[in-house]
């Protein structure tokens, strides 16, 4: 039997079989004699998560559109299936033409966050391709990773032969010629790898050696090829408007996560928030013309014929023409009967008749993140919204009629005490308050408080801080349960504080934890972002067993002269300016979001950043 | 406004999608097609569209029925032509026809049978014994099926033969049975579960990925009693 007819076998056993199938609209198919490059783009995790992710539409898109390059889907099975491919010994494969993964010249992961890495591991294994690179020869794809966790690739070094932090539409256009050229003339690995290098924003890990000092810490990277780059810089796309976009993204038959087209409206953002990484890395601004989000969003709505559309930014209501743009693609979606959801918009210049439009907004009330509950810890995170600001906007959805509000916090943030704990629940019992004082209306009414646990990332100003124990944290969460009990109409949720100790050692770990990961995964681990799955003593049993401790990555805050693992990599924003950050936030001090006027991050080293106006709501809510 | 009755195959991959999938597949493709279906008054209108029958996860289709309504009059082909234009890979409409807009029966008030065929795809050789079998199946009084209620939290027993309607089997490059089964409100039976009745009649294990299953057509009764395909079902 060919593995068509073998997986098809499996389909009528498993969940969800058309996770599986492939066969979508605008799936993508070439004949075997017309491709030159088989790219196998890989997901590490479930297929409904994957293709809710407009980054995987991209570069789907980007590289079925070069001549003689086929690239196809491979997703994390789930345990179902997985089970049984194991039983059956169905490799991998993918999802257009069912061939194994171990049959294309290059598998390329996107790193969404350090809890897939587990994924990525068992999906090489069900591949049958060996985990470390050195193991690795031409006879196997070359492995490559990009996306937000490329920014701190060291654990993962080991595994990949290289990694593309920052945007991919170019560099991976010229790096899939380069794999063409060798193929052609008959490269040996090696000889690949250093044609790679010489790749701007390419790196190579084994091209450097980690260096150490006795207590642990790492000193450097010790370069073993000399032409390889000192220093890695991220690659930078500028042109919004002319940076291939999908206008024909594959469709899935069944329901995803969302159920949409989405137009990415702009990248980076300016507001500086000193905790978030994708505010560093993915600077500096670059929108999309409202005329060119307007002409997406119709013909992505009628080529697809999904009746809602969304945006994707950062923060959408920076955009600088919002106001007009959000009338604008109102009257479009509502011409052919398709709803508009625009998640984090601040509402605060919006009619009310605009609000009610709005679908995310009428199906889940309002959402405010204003991450800390004191304003003197809003300075030191550099988080522009005020207590006032909160006010104002609670008491105008109430007005309307809104019965749900929803409040995002992080806790555990440096510089942290019980009374900004204290200042959650006061946030919460005063919206309540001015529920009872303005509304008419009787009945139920919620404020939810949203509790995440900070995470210190790489390339962040709090890059050098320490966690909080999961000892602390739930200290931290029985706290706020406690304060929050006591009120009524104030439900209380909150994040697994062990999946957020074990992110935050590979958030900022260094190679010498890729053993930690491996053997998780021979104990048994996967999908450690799901619940079911995550297995916190294991994790530690892998940790012991490789003899890596972990809050030496989590907990122990790193020396300001400390060599950090990820310097290696140049996200563009400079490691000087992060230090003053940091040393601002230590004294309470806000930076301006730069759309305001340059505050000197290190960007413009690299790019010109393009300047933008402030949006009439940007300017209202300063006022 | 009009009414359509539209005949769709369903067929590869795409058998693998649910009931409820579809429907909002069709929806999709609609939309696409620039076709304007008519909508539900209310707060969170919904199309005017609606299967005759549902299809079973795995299933093929050859007869298949989707009955729609829409704000526009199209000619019947142009409706037909405009949805094959824009259908996603594995469904296709193969005729579809006007209803009249005065009778409100729906095609899925009135269907009687359903007539399936099962098609052998596993390695073992069963022919001969189903061959011999299938006589002795049928001439049986009652045939008891076991299935678990989760309604009632127990096994519950049902007499599936009084909606055999015929059966057969014809064994050439493959072995496929073929079963008139009743369908829509006066009784339904489900062919995999027919399917395995039989494989445990003649001793053999019934192992569901060994069976592909293709629905081929839908009948309703005439004034006379007489069985006719859906299609000529005039609403
Ligand atoms: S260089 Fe200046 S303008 Fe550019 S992103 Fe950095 S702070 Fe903003």
């Amino acid at each position: 039997m060919n593995l068509f007819d073998r997986i098809e076998k499996l389909l009528t056993k498993v969940n969800k079989p058309a996770s599986y199938m492939g066969g979508e609209l605008y799936e993508v198919h070439k004949a075997p004699d017309e491709t030159e490059v088989f790219w196998g783009f890989c997901f590490p995790d479930l297929y409904e998560i994957g293709m809710s992710y407009l980054g995987l539409q991209i570069i789907y898109h980007v590289l079925n559109s070069q001549k003689g390059v086929y690239c196809q889907r491979l997703f994390a099975p789930g345990a179902d299936m997985e089970t049984l491919m194991r039983e059956e010994g169905v490799p991998l494969f993918t999802l257009e033409d069912k061939q194994p993964a171990a049959e294309m010249d290059i598998l390329g992961f996107t790193l969404q966050y350090e809890l897939s890495f587990t994924n990525i591991v068992n999906m090489l294994d069900l591949a049958g391709i060996p985990f470390y690179s050195r193991d690795r020869s031409e006879e196997h794809p070359i492995i490559a990773g990009g996306g937000n966790c490329s920014f701190n690739p060291e654990p993962l070094a080991d595994i990949f032969d290289f990694f593309m932090p920052g945007d991919g539409e170019e560099v991976l256009v010229q790096v899939t010629d380069l794999i063409r050229r060798s193929k052609k003339e008959n490269w040996s690995r090696p000889q690949l790898l250093q044609e790679l290098a010489r790749i701007e924003g390419v790196y190579v890990p084994s091209f450097y050696e980690a260096q150490y000092d006795e207590s642990g810490r790492m000193t450097g990277h010790q370069k073993l090829y000399g032409a390889a780059p000192d220093q890695i810089v991220k690659r930078f796309v500028m042109d919004m408007d002319h940076v291939p976009f999908p206008l024909h993204p594959v469709v899935p038959f069944t329901d995803t996560v969302h159920n949409r087209t989405v137009v990415e409206l702009f990248r980076g953002c300016t507001r500086g928030c000193r905790f978030c990484q994708a505010g560093m890395i993915c600077r500096p601004v670059r929108e999309r013309s409202p005329e060119q989000v307007r002409q997406y969003a119709s013909e992505s709505l009628q080529n697809t014929g999904y009746d809602e559309m969304s945006l994707l930014s950062l923060s959408t209501s920076d955009y600088s023409q919002i106001e007009p743009l959000v009338r604008d693609l109102m009257a479009d979606c509502k011409a052919v009967k398709a709803g508009l959801s625009l998640p984090s918009l601040r509402l605060d210049s919006f009619s009310e008749e605009v609000l009610h439009e709005i679908q995310e907004f009428r199906k889940t009330g309002l959402t405010f993140a204003p991450e800390a509950g004191t304003q003197r810890l809003r300075d030191i995170i550099n988080k522009s919204i005020t207590d006032e600001h909160i006010y104002t906007a609670a008491e105008k959805v109430i007005r309307m009629g809104y019965t749900n509000i929803k409040l995002y916090f992080m806790i555990g943030l440096p510089g942290e005490t019980d009374e900004d704990l204290d200042g959650i629940a006061e946030i919460a019992r005063n919206i309540v308050s001015i529920y009872r004082r303005v509304s008419e209306r009787k009945g139920k009414f919620n404020v939810t408080v949203s509790v995440s646990n900070f995470v210190p990332k790489a390339d962040t100003p709090f890059q050098w801080a320490a966690q909080d124990s999961p000892e602390e944290f739930n200290r931290k969460h029985y706290y706020l349960k406690d304060r929050l009990k006591k009120l009524k109409n104030v439900s209380y949720q909150y994040h697994g504080t062990e999946t957020s100790y074990l992110e935050a050692v590979f958030a900022r770990g260094d190679r010498k934890v890729c053993a930690s990961l491996i053997r998780a995964w021979e104990l048994g681990c996967k999908f450690d972002g799901w619940t079911e799955f995550f297995d916190y003593s294991r994790w530690l049993q892998a940790f012991e067993d490789t003899g890596v401790d972990p809050d030496f990555y989590s907990r122990r805050a790193r020396g300001e002269d400390e060599y950090l693992p990820w310097e290696i990599i140049d996200c563009g924003v400079s490691k000087q300016y992060m230090l003053k950050e940091m040393k601002k936030a230590m004294q309470g001090i806000q930076t301006q979001d730069c759309r305001k006027g340059c505050t000197g991050c290190g960007v413009k080293r690299f790019v010109e950043c393009p300047v933008y106006e402030l949006s009439a709501n940007y300017r209202q809510v300063e006022a | 406004m009009s009414r359509y009755l539209l005949k769709f195959s369903k067929q590869g991959g795409i058998r693998f999608i649910s009931h409820l999938d579809l429907l909002r597949v069709f929806q999709r493709t609609f939309r696409r097609s620039g076709l304007k279906l008519s909508y539900s008054n209310g707060f969170n209108p919904h199309a005017k569209i609606g299967f005759a029958m549902p299809l079973s996860l795995g299933f093929e289709s050859r007869g298949d029925y989707l009955e729609f309504e829409t704000e526009v009059d199209y000619t019947p082909q142009e409706a037909a032509e405009q949805l094959n234009a824009h259908m996603p890979p594995g469904l296709k409409a193969l005729m579809c026809r006007k209803l009249k807009e005065t009778g409100k029966t729906a095609a899925a008030a009135v269907l009687r049978y359903a007539e399936y065929t099962a098609e052998y795809r596993g390695e073992q050789d069963p022919v001969r014994l189903l061959q011999e079998r299938l006589e002795a199946f049928l001439a049986q009084d009652s045939i008891l099926s076991v299935r678990y209620s989760k309604k009632k939290r127990k096994d519950v027993e049902t007499d599936i033969r009084p909606n055999i309607h015929s059966m057969s089997l014809i064994h050439e490059k493959k072995l496929i049975l073929t079963m008139m089964l009743g369908a829509g409100n006066t009784g339904s039976l489900n062919p995999q579960i027919l399917m395995k009745e039989f494989c445990a009649f003649c001793g053999l294990d019934y192992e569901e990925s060994d069976w592909l299953y293709t629905r081929k057509e839908m009948y309703f009764a005439d004034a006379k009693g007489h069985l006719k395909p859906l299609y000529e079902f005039g609403g």
